[in-house]
């Protein structure tokens, strides 16, 4: 895609969720903007009926995963408006109306922008979390680690603020403790590590080409073996106003 | 311009010019002004005062403008009301650089007489350090600080954000540890040079070998981060960060107007950057005092070296959990050794005489053996007996004081004195010929003089977990600079 192509629908994204009065992105809009920095998102695609959801759905193959889009919601699972594994066109026309239903017994205002249909990620050798925020001193930082407990309880991550070489990231990664997860621990498969540490990088750039981002939380990135590649099952991006 | 020389107002002014300084001793400016002289400062010192007529015997003046000479650099250490009328009066005599000592400013939220201060420094291209800062150290002889201190001359610069630490613990630990000064700087307020600015011209000052900073935050931070990152590759540089949790931050606000960062970034910039981070000031001053005066540890094994076997077992323990080795040595190595000790000491390594009375053995002909074997890459001793030992040894009852062996006793410290200087002479010797680095660890203190004599010449000598944390603290430093060689 051309720079400027690129840079204009970005600022669209953002603007957009400005002219909203919204200070963050939508799981669809962060994806749109992160696959825009060759962040691999896997396949979705924002519907607003059955058959079209049906349609995608056999497009891309079963099984997928649908859930709501709507600025009105940000916990996704504490509303229950998402659904993982679904295998047939049945069970996805079910499960789409039980998620509308759940989202306006959720809050009966709900502005909703549709429903994000999306392949269901396999099982990879490892989830992880690549997080941005800003510093007021050093600017943009980027976060990595493994997800749940790893970073909620024994606070396993890493921290590097950009901007951020390939070599000074592959030091990121090997420095938390959990890596030999990634490196075939027990003779499991090795991690696809180049791949993730361009998600670190990219996520880098994308974090010093747009100041209106204040943090960025890829989470869960899924680590498939080596060769596979990796893929962001999950994005936010929060804004702030001034540039 | 090159920054140093830009700067160099601050580091080798010839005529200064004192704002605050009266014939009462007691008021803060009279006391720098004390200080600058006992310092040995040889330029020329000139009391600006609204009254007086002379001031500690120098000629004052009712107004700069009124001052017939050049003037290098002025210090204002007065009512803050005051500063930026003087300010004026400065630009217009062609004063190029300020200390501004007094608070009252942008931390305690006088936002405006800060903002026409950067004004009026604008306006006459003037380079203020601070306000509400410390002032500075450049040794041998100028001291603007409140603090009487004529510090050892040496390599070690420390620029720091914090006024208090810039130099009370400095002067305390330095004068315990013998460190050797070239500049410290409290950067205040930084309202038109920070602490980028300084470490710049730190980064061409070809008297500092090694850098220090009391970190609280930064303004420009990604020419911070690039320039620790170009500066530690030639100079090290260990930095103590301050006011990285609620309360610290906080209490950094409020007195320097600074908004600091969590710990974890500042951590992740010294990880990217190989600039080693400390805790507390003792660390830092020891570990500077390391850098400046030792070579670096060239691989990570270690040779202990006691009069005692705790601190050798301690020793071992610190280094082992830290990276590095105490090594078994070789059946030849201990050989070799062996003559030379007592019987029932171990010559394994860590190397413990247990109690020794021939100090040459120990000083001079054990570490000779051990530092040219190429199975160790330093050496560090516990265990020092100077003349104090043997005086305090014979601090005996009254009835006992004309005892023969007691009076031999008591004169042997100082007969032995010329013999001790030259095994010591030996040890200083040493760290040259063999390029390793040689700590000296005890609990004595300078007041044995072989303490300072050794300090003064380049052997660190301290406590023995100091000084096995500087020593691993080297090794982190060496493995850092070998690792940015390969990848280049």
């Amino acid at each position: 895609m051309k720079e400027e192509i690129k840079i204009t629908i970005i600022k669209s994204i953002i603007n957009n969720a400005f002219a909203e009065n919204r200070l963050f992105l939508m799981e669809h809009e962060s994806k749109d903007l992160i696959s825009k920095y060759g962040l691999p998102t896997g396949d979705y695609k924002l519907v607003n009926s059955k058959e079209e959801a049906v349609k995608f759905a056999n497009k891309i193959g079963y099984p997928v995963v649908a859930k709501i889009m709507s600025p009105d919601i940000i916990h996704k699972t504490d509303a229950k408006v998402i659904k993982l594994n679904i295998r047939s066109d049945k069970e996805l026309e079910e499960a789409y109306n039980e998620i509308i239903v759940n989202a306006r017994n959720y809050n009966p205002n709900i502005e909703l922008k549709g429903i994000s249909i999306q392949k269901m990620a396999e099982k990879g050798v490892a989830e992880v979390i690549v997080g941005g925020l800003r510093d007021k001193n050093f600017g943009p930082v980027l976060m990595f680690g493994f997800g749940g407990i790893f970073v909620e309880i024994f606070k396993d991550v890493a921290y590097r603020v950009c901007p951020i070489t390939k070599e000074e990231a592959g030091k990121m990664v090997r420095s938390i403790k959990a890596f030999s997860l990634l490196d075939g621990y027990r003779g499991q498969a090795k991690g696809d590590i180049n791949q993730l540490i361009k998600v670190i990088i990219n996520s880098c750039t994308l974090l010093m080409e747009n100041p209106e981002i204040i943090e960025l939380d890829l989470n869960p990135v899924i680590v498939f073996e080596i060769g596979k590649g990796v893929m962001v099952v999950d994005a936010r991006v929060i804004l702030r106003e001034e540039g | 311009m090159s920054k140093l020389k830009e700067l160099d107002g601050f580091f080798n002014p010839k005529t200064v010019a004192f704002y605050g300084a009266s014939n009462v001793m007691q008021k803060f400016g009279s006391i720098h002004l004390i200080n600058l002289l006992s310092a040995g400062f040889e330029g020329k010192v000139i009391p600006i005062h609204p009254k007086e007529e002379e001031i500690l015997g120098f000629k004052a003046y009712k107004n700069i403008k009124d001052v017939p000479e050049r003037v290098d650099l002025a210090v204002m250490a007065i009512n803050p009301e005051l500063i930026n009328n003087f300010l004026e009066d400065c630009g217009k005599k062609g004063v190029k650089h300020v200390i501004i000592l007094s608070g009252g400013f942008l931390e305690v939220g006088n936002k405006d007489a800060q903002e026409r201060m950067k004004k009026i420094a604008e306006n006459y291209n003037i380079k203020i350090m601070g306000p509400n800062c410390s002032g500075e150290v450049i040794t041998p002889s100028l001291n603007i600080t409140h603090v009487p201190w004529p510090p050892r001359k040496g390599g070690v610069s420390i620029v720091s954000q914090s006024g208090t630490y810039a130099v009370q613990p400095l002067i305390a630990i330095s004068s315990k540890i013998g460190l050797g000064i070239s500049k410290i700087i409290s950067v205040g307020n930084e309202v038109n040079t920070d602490l980028v600015d300084y470490l710049e011209a730190l980064e061409e000052d070809d008297e500092t070998t090694t850098i220090g900073i009391y970190f609280e935050a930064v303004r420009r931070g990604k020419e911070f981060i690039e320039l620790l990152d170009r500066i530690n590759k030639k100079k090290p540089i260990v930095i103590i960060p301050i006011g990285q949790t609620e309360a610290g931050t906080r209490s950094a606000k409020s007195h320097t107007a600074a908004i600091t960062s969590p710990g974890y970034i500042i951590d992740s910039v010294c990880e990217q950057t190989g600039v080693i981070k400390v805790k507390n000031s003792i660390e830092l001053l020891n570990l500077l005092n390391a850098f400046d005066s030792l070579s670096l540890p060239k691989g990570n094994r270690v040779a202990i070296l006691t009069l005692g076997g705790g601190p050798g077992t301690l020793m071992s323990d610190l280094f082992e959990s830290n990276g590095m080795k105490v090594p078994m040595l070789s059946k030849e190595l201990q050989e070799k050794l062996k003559p030379w000790m007592p019987e029932t000491a171990s010559a394994i390594n860590p190397i413990d005489l247990t109690y020794s009375d021939d100090m040459q053995n120990f000083l001079n002909v054990l570490p000779e053996i051990l530092l040219k074997s190429d199975e160790i890459d330093s050496l560090i001793f516990y265990g020092l007996m100077g003349t104090e030992y043997f005086k305090n040894l014979v601090n005996v009852p009254d009835y006992m004081k004309n005892h023969n062996s007691i009076i031999t006793m008591k004169n042997f410290g100082e007969m032995m004195e010329d013999f001790f200087i030259a095994l010591f002479d030996e040890i200083i010797e040493f760290k040259e010929k063999y390029q390793k680095p040689i700590i000296l660890t005890c609990y004595n203190t300078r007041e044995e003089k072989f303490v300072a004599y050794l300090q003064d010449n380049g052997i660190p000598v301290c406590y023995p977990e100091e000084g096995v944390w500087a020593l691993i603290r080297m090794w982190q430093y060496n493995k850092f600079l070998y690792s940015t060689e390969k990848l280049i």
